[in-house]
């Protein structure tokens, strides 16, 4: 028609700006990482980008997912049943008073630049996060350590101020893996360890790149060929990715209410395990009215965590009642000691002062969407009991410097997860500001003591106590929620530590 | 910065044909229609001569080079919204035109009024509830990338351009029938048609070159609003694109490039009306900047 | 196929499209009316409680409990629609408010004086015009926070241009006339003369301005909102609303519809009135060739002065 014809002409200066636009970013380039099964790859989604790939810097739990068990190592690991077993050390042995660790570490281990794994590695490795000077994140776990010998190239002897019950366990943290001194400067942006892939490439805002290790000590392993780790922070992208097939398996961002959708999808499935992450109400304890335990009490009183659990979680979080997780072998089922009951907490909250209540303000960092959907709850059923809450969505940043650093808030809501962290309530500075003496003894006297008996009882003590002060309210321990697509075997279906192991994972034949 | 005249005067678009001369004049020289164009662009160049955009905060990498990896996103929707918008409002507002003060037209200005009514992240929702949640046929959001191929790509700008491109073609449906009866009704086509030459003729040769001149305009001009669009857009759909760039920024107060995105759009539309000026030269032999 | 038939049977399309106009000039004031009502109204009652959660109900179907459904925590949807009508009318007029008051303090200056505080003027409106509101709007609420408070004054702002640069223009347009020459004859003060003479003459186009201005207030809001810079959650705001239905459009299709709608309805309302009023207040009276090129300045034709652009969709 005549008519287009007249119409078109202004519209040939945008098309060929649009061909051009199109043109430039390669169109019909090397596919990157959608080979799938064929290629013998995989693509996993991650909700955050790592600040950096550094674990002696950043206590960051993306940075443990993308580095943490695929690039580097420690000494001892944390299997998927929550087991220590070996690692880089092959074996080791205590001595009687268990102040004197001998560890034997494994032969012919290679770090990705080529160098073989001795026992000065270690000593370095340990020595550094030691030392001030480099602010490592749990520089506290490394505190026991009174000196690190390398008696020959496999043996390394660890000899500890006092004992401590944790100290195996602290060597299989993520701050404890082992890098080459030669590669220190580089941690930050291409890690180097022992690990079953490499650090290949890392577009910032997009994705990174894993390819494997064809020298890795355990034969056969990886079984996987590459691996891209796609930053997606939108829960629905990342499933909308997932159903286009452009992603494999959605590492962590399937919403719950997500799991009954992706559930009836062929071709897709759901894992649904158990973590170690404590989702908390957590008050300030220096701040009144928080710093009295009745309040304390009335709060948790007044909190229906069945209703929260269902309301933010669709029923997949398992109930809390003290800071021991269910995967945590000392872990006493609390979560019915103190029971919904807002009639309670309204006369706890008349005794302490405020019959009619009072008013808070409970920050969130809308980065973590659960923290969100909880509070939302939570303020309306302490609404009901005269506490009248004002629910402030701040920035992950800002939560980090005001909340975490300064402890400058009523209320918050986050996760908390790392495994055995009951010391966290045993560390006044902390951002709980929780500072009991009863409660700190009782931890001090369970980090020292070896005996597994003992130890079960003094956490049983610690759980009474969490109970009955209450310095927080534990609400949930957030799931473990994967969708996959059905042919990716392999993936941990509990997460005992925050990582993500893919060194089994593979795709079915 | 100035938008010439004649045709489709936007000074007396807005004051109504039938203003005084005086009034639209006056008018004219507040809206700085009579500016010269040199003095504006030496304004713009300088403005875009300014330093270095910086370093990103958060991802410790060129503002400069973050910026334009979003516009792989951000370019072509607005580009693609563009055409959309095109291809349904200039048909569909000549058809208004021509069939005024009959059903056709009040269908389309109905149309146009419920366009105009729609906020274009709620039509984003509905098209992925149809297109996406109940029929399938596209994604749900979200951009792989160009490499994964052209077909791709397009695809997954498909829902959004198109939410954005219709409503915004409410708008112009209104203005390319306004700007159409307009000529219409001037001297030219009753000129024409007294010579005795056919509708036909009258129609794609008279109406059409003066119409165009209007039309042109808005639709430069609302270029500028589809970029800003994009920017809600981006988010119904999770596109990585300026607008959840800046939005992130501000979020994480990374201020260089919160100022090189600012920076970055301020230039566009200065660059685009620019152009619309230039266009409007090109398409009316009538019009020559002194 | 299309052909052209300049005036043939003119009365019969006249009296339909006079009957077009009141007609819709009554929708628009219909509709607008039953906005403003259902917002006073919920000030006293609200069939349900916007803040009551209810898990078990969670996303249920429209219903006779439930005529709009629930949301994702059980609320109900009617009661939240009616009751986030309240900060949509309250950033309209607010934020509309403060641009008239602004602009035309601003415009009254820029457009009696003249010289270089016009210019001056006039730089900053059009850098303030130029810049996309969604934009200035997004760094207003970063460096104060977000809220609705905030929204109201970061779309305030982003209005203030349009109707500076009309009060300048009518200032402009009057002050070279016979009767302000004969008023400073008589000794008026400027300040007088702005006040008695000059400002009433302004009036019109503001009003029709207003109405377009509100409008494009609202759906500024809720963009805003829906970015999540706007009312914060547990309150309700249409915006808001889409924001948490998008989570859930495959489970509840609802939840993302009758707000959305409630916008739309809310907007049309308010653009057919101010369709309606621009007629009224026309001096010349109704006609063809006035409404056809009426509808051009709501169609945002040319961009500098007081054209009504969409902003920041």
């Amino acid at each position: 028609m005549r008519r287009r014809q007249a119409v078109t002409s202004p519209f040939v200066a945008t098309l060929a700006l649009a061909a051009a636009v199109l043109g430039v970013p390669g169109v019909g380039a090397a596919q990157r990482g959608h080979g799938g099964p064929s290629a013998n790859s995989l693509t996993v989604q991650i909700t955050a980008e790592p600040p950096g790939l550094d674990l002696t810097a950043t206590p960051a739990s993306a940075t443990a997912t993308v580095v943490f068990y695929n690039v580097q190592e420690a000494l001892v690991k944390v299997n998927e049943p929550g087991q220590l077993v070996p690692w880089l050390a092959e074996r080791w042995q205590a001595s009687p008073d268990n102040l004197v660790w001998t560890f034997t570490l494994r032969r012919g281990v290679k770090f990705h630049n080529g160098r073989g794994l001795t026992a000065e590695d270690v000593k370095y490795v340990l020595e550094r996060a030691k030392d001030p000077e480099t602010k490592h994140p749990h520089a506290q776990d490394y505190e026991d350590i009174a000196s690190v010998q390398a008696k020959d190239e496999q043996t390394v002897i660890i000899t500890l101020r006092k004992t401590n019950a944790m100290f195996l366990q602290n060597l299989a943290r993520q701050g404890s893996v082992v890098y080459p001194r030669e590669a220190v400067e580089q941690l930050k942006a291409q890690p180097v360890g022992t690990g079953p892939f490499v650090l290949a490439g890392w577009e910032r805002g997009d994705r990174i790149t894993l390819r494997r290790n064809p020298d890795y000590w355990v034969k056969g392993l990886p079984k996987l060929d590459q691996v891209t780790f796609r930053f997606i922070p939108d829960a629905n992208a990342a499933l909308a990715a997932l159903r286009a097939g452009d992603i494999d398996v959605l590492g962590f961002g399937l919403g719950p209410e997500s799991v009954d959708v992706v559930r009836q999808q062929p071709g897709l499935k759901v894992i649904v395990g158990e973590t170690t992450n404590k989702v908390i109400l957590a008050l300030n304890n220096a701040k009144a009215p928080y710093s009295d335990v009745r309040v304390r009490r009335a709060l948790t009183y007044a909190i229906d965590k069945d209703e929260v659990s269902k309301g933010a979680l669709f029923g997949l979080g398992r109930v809390l009642g003290t800071n021991i997780d269910p995967l945590n072998p000392y872990f006493v089922d609390m979560a019915k000691a103190m029971r919904h009951d807002p009639v309670k907490a309204k006369t706890l909250l008349a005794e302490a002062g405020y019959p009619q209540g009072f008013e808070a303000v409970l920050r969130v960092p809308p980065q973590y969407p659960y923290t969100v959907r909880t509070g939302e709850v939570i303020v309306q059923q302490l609404a009901k009991v005269g506490v009248r809450v004002r629910l402030e969505q701040i920035e992950w940043g800002q939560w980090l410097d005001r909340v975490y650093k300064q402890a400058d808030y009523d209320m918050t809501i986050i996760g908390h997860a790392e495994a055995w962290d009951a010391g966290n309530y045993a560390n006044p500075k902390y951002y709980f500001r929780y500072d009991s003496p009863r409660f700190q003894e009782v931890y001090r006297q369970s980090e020292s003591t070896l005996d597994d008996r003992k130890r079960r009882e003094l956490y049983l003590e610690l759980q009474k106590i969490m109970v009955a002060e209450a310095p927080v309210v534990w609400l949930y321990v957030y799931p473990r929620l994967v969708a996959a697509k059905k042919g990716v075997q392999g993936i941990w279906t509990n997460l005992p530590t925050p990582s993500m192991d893919l060194s089994e994972v593979s795709w079915a034949k | 910065m100035g938008v010439r005249i004649l045709p489709g005067d936007p000074a007396l678009l807005i004051m109504g044909t039938e203003a005084s001369p005086e009034q639209a004049a006056a008018l004219r020289r507040a809206l700085g229609l009579d500016r010269p164009m040199a003095s504006q662009y030496v304004d713009w160049l300088a403005g875009a001569l300014r330093g270095e955009l910086g370093r990103s905060i958060q991802y410790d990498v060129p503002v400069g080079g973050l910026v334009l990896s979003r516009l792989r996103v951000t370019a072509p929707l607005t580009v693609l919204a563009a055409l959309f918008m095109a291809a349904v409002a200039v048909p569909l507002g000549i058809y208004a035109a021509t069939r005024h003060g009959r059903s056709g037209d009040y269908v389309a200005m109905v149309l146009s009024q419920l366009g105009i009514a729609v906020p274009s992240f709620w039509a984003g929702l509905l098209l992925i509830l149809l297109f996406a949640v109940r029929l399938g046929w596209v994604q749900a959001g979200g951009f792989d990338g160009w490499e994964g191929g052209l077909g791709r790509g397009l695809r997954a700008l498909l829902l959004p351009a198109l939410s954005l491109g219709l409503i915004q073609a409410a708008i112009l449906t209104r203005t390319t029938r306004a700007a159409v009866l307009e000529v219409l009704r001037s001297e030219h086509v009753r000129t024409a048609r007294a010579k005795g030459l056919s509708d036909r003729v009258v129609t794609w040769k008279h109406v059409l070159r003066n119409a165009l001149v209007t039309i042109v305009t808005v639709v430069g001009l609302q270029l500028g609003q589809l970029l800003a669009g994009s920017i809600v857009l981006e988010n119904v759909f999770y596109l990585p694109g300026l607008g959840r760039l800046a939005l992130g920024a501000i979020a994480a107060r990374d201020l260089p490039v919160v100022q090189g995105v600012v920076l970055f759009v301020a230039c566009t539309i200065v660059a685009l009306n620019f152009a619309v000026d230039v266009l409007y030269g090109v398409l009316d032999p009538r019009i020559r900047h002194g | 196929m299309c052909s052209i038939r300049a005036s043939a049977t003119g009365s019969g399309r006249w009296a339909r499209a006079a009957l077009h106009h009141h007609r819709s000039l009554a929708l628009g004031a219909a509709l607008t009316a039953a906005l403003i009502a259902t917002v006073l109204g919920s000030f006293v009652y609200t069939p349900g409680d916007p803040l009551l959660m209810d898990i078990g109900a969670r996303l249920a179907a429209p219903s006779i409990a439930h005529p709009f459904g629930t949301d994702h925590y059980g609320r109900d949807l009617l009661a939240r629609v009616i009751r986030g009508a309240r900060p949509s009318l309250a950033v309209g007029a607010v934020s509309v408010g403060l641009a008239l008051g602004l602009g035309v303090v601003v415009g009254t200056v820029g457009g009696y004086l003249g010289g270089w505080t016009d210019e001056a003027l006039m730089r900053l409106m059009d850098a303030v015009y130029g810049f996309p509101a969604i934009l200035s709007a997004l760094l207003v609420t970063a460096v104060f926070g977000p809220g609705l408070f905030m929204s109201m004054i970061a779309v305030g702002i982003a209005s203030v241009p349009v109707f500076a640069r009309l009060t300048r223009a009518s200032i402009m347009a009057l002050t070279g006339q016979e009767f302000v020459v004969a008023a400073r004859a008589l000794g008026a003060g400027d300040a007088a003369i702005v006040a008695r003479h000059l400002l009433p003459n302004t009036l019109s186009p503001l009003v029709v301005q207003a109405t377009i201005s509100v409008p494009m207030a609202i759906l500024a809001e809720a963009a805003l909102a829906y970015l999540g810079l706007g009312t914060q959650p547990p309150l309700p705001s249409w915006g808001l609303m889409l924001r948490e239905a998008q989570n859930f459009l495959a489970q509840a299709p609802w939840f993302a519809i009758f707000p959305g709608a409630a916008i739309a309805l809310a907007v049309l309302g308010f653009n057919l009135l101010g369709d309606g009023l621009r007629d009224a207040l026309d001096p010349r009276g109704g006609g063809l060739a006035r409404r056809a090129s009426a509808r051009a300045p709501s169609a945002s034709a040319g961009r500098a002065g007081g054209s009504p652009r969409r902003r920041g969709r």
